[in-house]
């Protein structure tokens, strides 16, 4: 009896500890916010440079999601070609029970992030007399890791590091001279389906607006029950 | 009579004690935060290549630009803002490949160096997207051809830009500032000439704040 009573005891302290710890969850968070991308490492082409939007809804409190859409420029062959990438894609992240934070200000709170992405690439010559223009769908998977850094209690600047593997038709640029000697890209017809990686660098800034299931859990509480209303 | 005597004292006291509740008269706040500023003002920009290094001829090469400029920004707290600001390019070059559109905007964040001062130094970071166009030029294929007054399209591009300043608080609603925003980004049309964004923007001038202090009704912003 004394070792059931203890090891009650012992399991109310522990629940005790854990509600403490994650007595405000945040589940059912809403956020807003603007995105800066950078593209590394793709095949043929400069650094891309982009600009984008997103919302993150938080499933739970170690489980966040984040929906975004981004519009990158880059330079293919050292200004002969443009390549213009549109993604849109989800991310599922996870915040290491270790190391979590509560919205904790100005404390770095990591987590991993994985996901898929749908991207649409457009890449054009842009010599004026040797026009060519390709272009292709893929989807993408996508995985890294982040961090967050609440600035305030609503408001989070957040850095994320992910490498997308793309699948979709491939598109070979070639750099053609023209009979007087002026270069330009030729894109050849998409033949096969492959795989285009590259590392993707986000820099973000977050504005929480709204707590969606945390209120109507409270309203459910709030309540009084049927025998006591009448 | 004692319930009497008991009566008066504890209704006068809820009086007073009511009465203290609310403020006589506009209340003033020692405190940048829950502050909306604002400004439009006239921004001289100069090119220049000394962050990123990007060699492509730019748009601004040789001229001073000059913008509209307009700012709106939401002081969390004491120490942080997040910011909105918009340009639209005035003096547009007449040159052929001169500067035609330039209009864009840029969402980011401040971070505010001294905490209840009515001087406000803070640095941030900025991005955005903008809207370039250059007027039309000739091209040749280097042979024979030559295509005269071709209409270069406009072409979206992001950019992004550290920006330092100061703002100077003076009494209730005017403020002063001087800021100064380094603009980077590359113009890439689909048929023509890349040209970097690359310019830095100073910006000079008077501007609104007012307080979104919520616990009371009728505030004023000390600073």
């Amino acid at each position: 009896m004394k070792k059931f009573v203890l090891v009650t005891a012992l399991l109310i302290a522990v629940t005790a500890i854990g509600q403490s710890k994650f007595a405000n969850k945040p589940g059912g968070q809403l956020t807003l916010g603007i995105r800066s991308a950078t593209s590394l490492f793709s095949d043929e082409s400069g650094v891309g440079t982009g600009f984008g939007g997103q919302f993150r809804l938080r499933f739970f409190h170690l489980l966040n999601s984040e929906w975004f859409a981004d519009y990158l420029t880059s330079d293919l062959y050292n200004g002969l070609g443009n390549r213009t990438d549109y993604h849109i894609g989800w991310s599922v992240m996870f915040y290491p029970s270790f190391a979590y934070r509560q919205n904790e200000r100005l404390k770095l709170q990591p987590y991993l992030l994985a996901g898929h992405c749908f991207d649409y690439t457009r890449c054009e010559s842009n010599v004026l007399f040797e026009p060519n223009v390709a272009s292709r769908w893929s989807s993408a998977v996508q995985a890294g890791l982040g961090c967050h850094l609440p600035l305030h209690d609503r408001l989070d600047l957040s850095f994320s590091a992910q490498y997308m593997m793309h699948l979709g038709t491939q598109i070979n640029a070639v750099v053609r001279k023209n009979a007087g000697g002026l270069e330009y890209l030729y894109f050849d017809e998409a033949q096969e389906s492959g795989l285009e990686g590259h590392l993707l660098l986000t820099v973000s800034l977050n504005v929480r607006v709204a707590d969606l299931w945390k209120n109507k859990i409270k309203g459910v509480q709030d309540k009084k029950p049927v025998e006591e209303q009448q | 009579m004692k319930k009497i005597i008991a009566l008066l004292f504890f209704g006068t006291t809820a009086v007073c004690v009511s009465a203290q509740d609310q403020p006589s008269g506009p209340v003033t706040v020692h405190t940048l935060a829950q502050m909306l500023r604002t400004q439009l003002t006239i921004t001289p920009a100069w090119s220049a290549s000394l962050i990123s290094g990007d060699n492509n001829a730019s748009v601004s090469g040789g001229r001073t630009n000059v913008y509209l400029h307009g700012t709106a920004e939401y002081y969390w707290d004491e120490r942080f803002s997040t910011r909105g600001d918009a340009y639209y390019l005035i003096n547009k070059s007449k040159e052929k490949g001169g500067i035609k559109h330039n209009p864009g905007f840029q969402v980011g964040t401040s971070y505010h160096l001294i905490k209840g001062s009515i001087i406000d130094p803070f640095i941030g970071i900025r991005a955005g997207l903008n809207i370039t166009q250059i007027n039309p030029m000739d091209f040749n294929d280097s042979l024979t051809l030559t295509w005269l007054d071709y209409n270069v399209p406009a072409h979206v591009d992001p950019t992004w830009a550290p920006v330092v300043g100061v703002n100077f608080y003076g009494e209730r609603i005017f403020h002063f500032f001087v800021e100064g925003a380094y603009m980077m980004g590359t113009y890439r049309p689909a048929m023509g000439p890349q040209l970097s964004l690359e310019e830095f923007r100073l910006s000079v001038g008077l501007g609104w704040n007012f307080s979104l202090y919520k616990p009371v009704e009728a505030v004023r912003q000390k600073i």
